[in-house]
């Protein structure tokens, strides 16, 4: 700092001009704000301090933009904490949830599309078959096995022994020589081909996305699985715990075991241009003069892009020019364990009476109808991906001998969907008129605890551990399908980067810089120029003609300026004296100097005596 | 002139009995005449008296007239001091810096920009064009304000000066000022401790000697301008005003104020030798507090214009890379001479650096990375780092050679080319800054320390020597002595200097014509140790050998009288 010994008795500036007489600025002013006349009365001036000189500059150029060009680390490094607020995108679980459930399906093997009453599994042929291991050391005692046997469940291949249908399979396969054999009569009703599943994969898929993905609390809507920054920097094994049980929701993902899913490639490099809206802008703080650090700085928000024109840095993740990321993996693949698990108690079928015609999904008619179990239990699942495979089924009808045994689907006045079987004399023991999906809730719970190698208590658990399943987006699809995330998110980024800016701000008590309007304002500090849980002990903001700051020469409201929230005064060009008050009470005038050049003016301020 | 007027005067003083006199004849003037030179084989008779006028407190006032009007050699052989012109370089730096604007257009553009380093403060630090101009542009973009990172980084508030001017100070004091040979010697007394006359001059200071306060250090320019490979660093000062018009110099002395009579063997004529230089030692009672005494000294000296002037090497000069020597680096800067701009501008980095505490600035990002850190070792190193290399930040280095590089990009500012960026910084009416009464005493001191610097001085306060004699008569008590005479009894011409040249192959007196057996010596005798002297009696013979290479035999005759003796000399080749 540059003293300049000034006797303190010395306030009299001559050519300084007559008081104006203005008692108040008021807050709404003409552009300019008419200072002449107001620049300082100094015929009366009290005695002052010394003053201390300094030089306030103007910022008006803009900084050079940021560039980065980060790798992995780097991002992680940037980022911190923060990377698990950035959602890069919401990944539809659909073709997750198809991978997955088909790698389950065909875990052992795939000879089931045969048409042959016996899908030949052997699950040692794949390595998630090779994971199913029972009590007894063998895939065929397993849970998981059991789960495969229902999902790969065709006409062909159907087991309903030990449902209500048995009898009626019974019937037809004994009877196969002249009729249809139960099989064929399933396929025919169904309207699906033998060697079709029962319940379709995309059924199944819905189902999940609906029922089991959808439902968990940080899932997103239609069963979207958000994927943050700090996701793909942990290679998604943070997502064990975010998709891992939640509430009463058993989870999407089992935690105990680790989700791996490499995104960044070792190449990967996140390359992100950003312009700075942050002007460091010079000020003073009054009542540091006498330790030699008057001079003080604080950064504001130049915005004038928007669209919310607060944001300190101003980033445009849609321009390939200012973001873009390279070396994603290319076939982004994930490893995870998922477990399904079944309502403790059997659920039974709503049959027989017409009050089950209205038992549909959200509208349950019973306590112990199945839409009334949880939607991630196995029971829900299945019958609601049976539902979405059947509920628009058309009408059909089928008659075998002449007329003594038929199947009706959806006729007769009944809903779609509703079957009614009829054989002559009740032989067989026909199952009671049901929705299709009843039926096959049946069968399936059944085989469930029935694999045809072991059987299994109500309230199955069954968990799957499947490695590089494809999460249904490439690299290069990812990269572009980040940026509307981040767009939507460019100013909470900014805020994560430098949203903490004024901490590092002086508590100058008024500063200089360029308004909208192209002139060069005093800006005396406002509220909102100092960190959140700093004080603002300001009794008399703003800058006044007199000592006795009767005569307020600035205002808060000018005309052409967006802000309100500071007191502003545009300075004449020459000398003129004001007087404000800082946050301690303390008064100063400050002598202000601006050359015809306003870019740099000179402010003396001394301690009101 | 005071050498015409003196004698007379004193004189007068002796025969008003206002000072005790010791005169034991009358003295006649001497004979003006000269006589024909002697010939060889011819003698004649000589008779030389011992004339004695002793005073004491004699207060011996010298106008700055009478000073002005002496041999500038003999003034230029009285040192007074070694003026301290520390408070000199400060004052000009400090108003280097807080020139009007009307001043500033006045200097040159090296200058404005010299001024611009000088005034250099993190605040208005401009580096562009510098290798940190992209990290500081930068750091405003993530709300680091540029002023308070490079503050911090030099430990520093924001409108300090990036070199304070103490330190420039000190080091243009000591690399400039301090390497120029006339402010590192000065002339003196040859000695047995310096046998080569030239003594050393205190630290941060400039020899001043009599003439230098009687001329107001008008050859200033001329004495710290340019000298063997030392361009100078005053290439003009004018109006130093050390002393006013009421100027006067006041010795008080107590001495024979007589001169001596000798004998010019070349003509066998009568002549005077002075007799104060030979009293020197004892001529002034340093007891006495106001031995010496100057007035009219200004209170508060000033320099009416002086400028000042710092040369630039004619190459870019790059900083160091690395951090060996420990301390120092490798910059080519150091190996330039010393009072070239870049080697001054490390020099004072290095001061910088020796201020700074080892410290680590760290500016986080509001997500807790670090956008920027910046440490500086207790060696001056320096290492800035950036996440992810942001702003370029430049390689590790010493704090100097970064400063060294910002001082020679903004010296060229205007588009001065390297090698036309040598600075003449003119100043106007600058204080000395020295203490009038400090340096009167200091000159007291180094004066009494010293009487040697007085003998020419006190001699030519008399002027009495007449002649050139080859030695003369001294008496003491009843002891007659021939003396012969020295370098120092030599003749003066009005510039100071002898008429003759101090020539003579055998100085002393000797016992055969050969000149083999020496009777005299300089064994001391009344405090004297630099005369060959001999002590004598009627009857003796003597021979001596004069400047013109002429043997003389000299026989002492019968005394005439008491303070008298009668010589016969005979050129004898």
């Amino acid at each position: 700092m540059r003293w300049w010994s000034v006797v303190g008795m010395l306030a009299v500036f001559g050519g300084c001009g007559s008081p104006s007489g203005r008692e108040d600025a008021g807050d709404i002013t003409d552009p300019p704000l008419d200072t002449a006349g107001d620049e300082g009365d100094e015929s009366d001036a009290p005695p002052l301090g010394t003053e201390a000189v300094f030089e306030l500059r103007l910022a008006d150029a803009a900084p050079a933009p940021l560039t980065l060009e980060m790798n992995k680390d780097e991002v992680a490094e940037l980022f911190g904490e923060r990377a698990d607020e950035i959602l890069l995108l919401e990944l539809d679980s659909t073709p997750l949830l198809t991978n997955t459930l088909t790698t389950v399906r065909d875990a052992c093997g795939l000879a089931w599309q045969f048409d042959d009453p016996d899908p030949h599994h052997d699950c040692s042929l794949t390595p998630l078959g090779q994971t199913f291991v029972g009590p007894d050391g063998t895939w065929q005692t397993s849970a998981e096995y059991a789960m495969v046997r229902l999902l790969t469940m065709t006409s062909a291949n159907v087991d309903v022994s030990g449902t209500s249908s048995e009898g009626l399979a019974g019937l037809a396969d004994a009877l196969s020589w002249i009729i249809d054999d139960y099989g064929t009569i399933l396929s025919d009703v169904l309207g699906i081909e033998r060697t079709e599943t029962v319940i379709t994969t995309d059924a199944l898929v819905a189902s999940f996305r609906e029922n089991f993905v959808a439902t968990h609390p940080a899932a997103g809507e239609g069963g979207t699985l958000g994927l943050t920054l700090g996701d793909a920097l942990s290679n998604l094994s943070t997502l064990a715990d975010r998709y891992g049980p939640a509430g009463a929701h058993p989870g999407v993902i089992d935690p105990s075991y680790p989700v791996q899913g490499e995104v960044f490639g070792p190449d990967f490099k996140m390359i992100a241009k950003a312009d700075s809206n942050l002007r460091v802008v010079d000020g003073i703080d009054a009542d540091r003069i006498d330790a030699g650090a008057g001079k003080g700085f604080a950064s504001i928000v130049v915005d004038r892009t928007g669209p919310t024109y607060e944001d300190e840095l101003e980033f445009d993740f849609n321009d390939p020019e200012k973001f873009r990321v390279e070396g994603l993996i290319e076939d982004l693949t994930i490893d995870l364990r998922f477990k399904v698990g079944e309502h403790p108690q059997f659920v039974p079928s709503c049959t027989g009476s017409g009050v089950c015609q209205g038992n549909l999904p959200g509208a349950p008619t019973s306590a112990s109808s199945v839409w009334s179990r949880d939607p991630w239990d196995i029971e829900f699942l299945v019958t609601d991906a049976a539902y979405r495979d059947y509920v628009n089924l058309p009408p059909f009808s089928v008659t075998y001998l002449l007329g003594s045994a038929s199947v009706d689907v959806g006729r007769n006045g009944n809903p779609l969907g509703w079957i009614e079987y009829f054989v002559f004399l009740g032989l067989g023991n026909p199952p009671e008129d049901q929705y299709v999906w009843e039926t096959i809730l049946e069968v399936a719970q059944v085989r469930l605890h029935d694999s045809g190698f072991a059987t299994f208590p109500e309230g199955v658990e069954i968990a799957f551990t499947i490695e590089d399943i494809p999460c249904g987006l490439t690299g290069s699809e990812a990269a572009e399908a980040v940026r509307p995330y981040l767009q939507e998110q460019a100013s909470d980024i900014s805020d994560f980067l430098l949203g903490d800016y004024k901490d590092a701000n002086d508590p100058v008590d008024f500063y200089y810089r360029r308004a909208e309007d192209g002139r060069a304002y005093l800006y005396f500090t406002a509220p909102e120029d100092r960190p959140a849980a700093a004080a603002y002990d300001y009794a008399r903001p703003g800058f006044f003609a007199d000592p006795e700051l009767t005569r307020r020469a600035s205002a808060t409201n000018v005309v052409g300026l967006a802000d309100t929230a500071h007191e502003k005064l545009a300075l004449p060009t020459g000398e003129s004296h004001y007087y404000f008050e800082d946050d301690n009470g303390t008064r100063y005038r400050a002598r202000f100097v601006v050359p015809e050049d306003d870019s740099t003016l000179e402010v003396a301020v001394a301690q009101v005596l | 002139m005071r050498s015409q007027t003196l004698a007379p005067s004193l004189l007068v003083l002796a025969g008003s009995l206002l000072l005790p006199a010791c005169s034991e004849d009358t003295v006649p003037l001497p004979d003006e005449t000269p006589p024909a030179p002697i010939a060889v084989g011819e003698s004649r008779e000589v008779e030389l008296r011992y004339l004695a006028l002793d005073v004491t407190g004699f207060d011996n006032e010298l106008t700055l007239d009478e000073l002005r009007a002496m041999p500038r050699a003999t003034l230029a052989g009285v040192w007074l001091a070694d003026l301290d012109i520390t408070p000199l370089m400060v004052n000009s730096l400090d108003q280097l810096s807080n020139l009007s604007s009307d001043e500033v257009a006045e200097l040159g553009p090296a200058a404005q920009n010299m001024r611009q380093l000088l005034r250099m403060t993190p605040d208005n630090a401009n580096l562009q064009g510098t290798n940190l101009e992209e990290l500081i542009a930068l750091s405003a973009s993530v709300g680091i304000p540029p002023a308070r990172a490079l503050a911090n980084l030099l430990g520093v508030g924001v409108t300090d000066d990036f070199i304070p001017p103490d330190t420039v100070a000190q080091v243009m004091l000591t690399h400039v000022v301090g390497t120029h040979p006339n402010a590192q010697w000065r002339r003196g007394a040859v000695n047995e401790d310096h046998p080569d006359g030239l003594y050393p001059v205190a630290p941060n200071s400039l020899p001043l000697t009599l003439v230098d306060v009687v001329t107001n250090f008008e050859d200033m320019a001329e004495r710290f301008g340019p000298y063997g490979n030392h361009p100078g660093f005053v290439s003009k000062a004018r109006g130093l005003t050390v002393v006013e018009g009421d100027f006067v110099l006041t010795t008080k002395v107590n001495a024979n104020a007589l001169p001596f009579k000798g004998t010019d063997l070349g003509n066998a004529s009568v002549a005077s030798v002075n007799s104060i230089g030979g009293q020197i030692e004892t001529a002034h009672d340093y007891s006495d507090p106001d031995w010496m005494s100057i007035r009219g000294l200004v209170p508060e000296p000033r320099v009416e214009e002086l400028t000042f002037t710092v040369f630039e090497n004619d190459a870019f000069i790059l900083g160091g890379t690395s951090q060996e020597p420990l301390g120092q680096g490798n910059s080519p800067a150091w190996d330039l001479p010393e009072w070239e701009f870049e080697r001054l501008i490390v020099e004072m980095g290095r001061e910088v650096e020796a201020q700074l505490p080892a410290h680590c600035d760290t500016y986080e990002l509001n997500t807790g990375a670090d956008a920027f850190t910046a440490c500086v070792d207790e060696n001056g190193w320096v290492t800035m780092e950036t996440f992810n290399n942001l702003g370029n930040p430049p390689p590790p280095a010493y704090l100097h050679d970064l400063i060294l590089e910002i001082a020679q990009v903004r010296l060229h500012d205007g588009g001065l080319a390297e090698g036309a960026a040598d600075v003449a910084m003119s100043l106007r009416d600058v204080m000395v800054g020295v203490d009038t009464d400090d340096l009167i005493e200091q000159a007291r001191k180094n004066l009494q320390q010293n009487p040697e610097a007085l003998r020419e001085f006190a001699s030519l306060i008399t002027d009495s020597t007449r002649g050139d004699a080859d030695f003369y008569y001294v008496r003491f008590g009843d002891e007659d002595w021939l003396y012969f005479v020295t370098e120092e009894d030599l003749r003066l011409d009005d510039e100071g200097h002898p008429v003759r040249e101090y020539a003579y192959d055998a100085p002393g007196f000797f016992a055969d014509r050969g000149l083999s057996m020496k009777v005299s010596s300089t064994d001391e005798v009344d405090g004297d140790v630099d005369h060959e002297k001999v002590r004598i009696s009627p009857g003796d013979v003597l021979y001596v050998l004069d400047a013109d290479d002429h043997r003389f035999e000299i026989r002492v005759g019968a005394k005439p009288s008491r303070a008298w003796v009668s010589l016969v000399v005979t050129r004898v080749e």
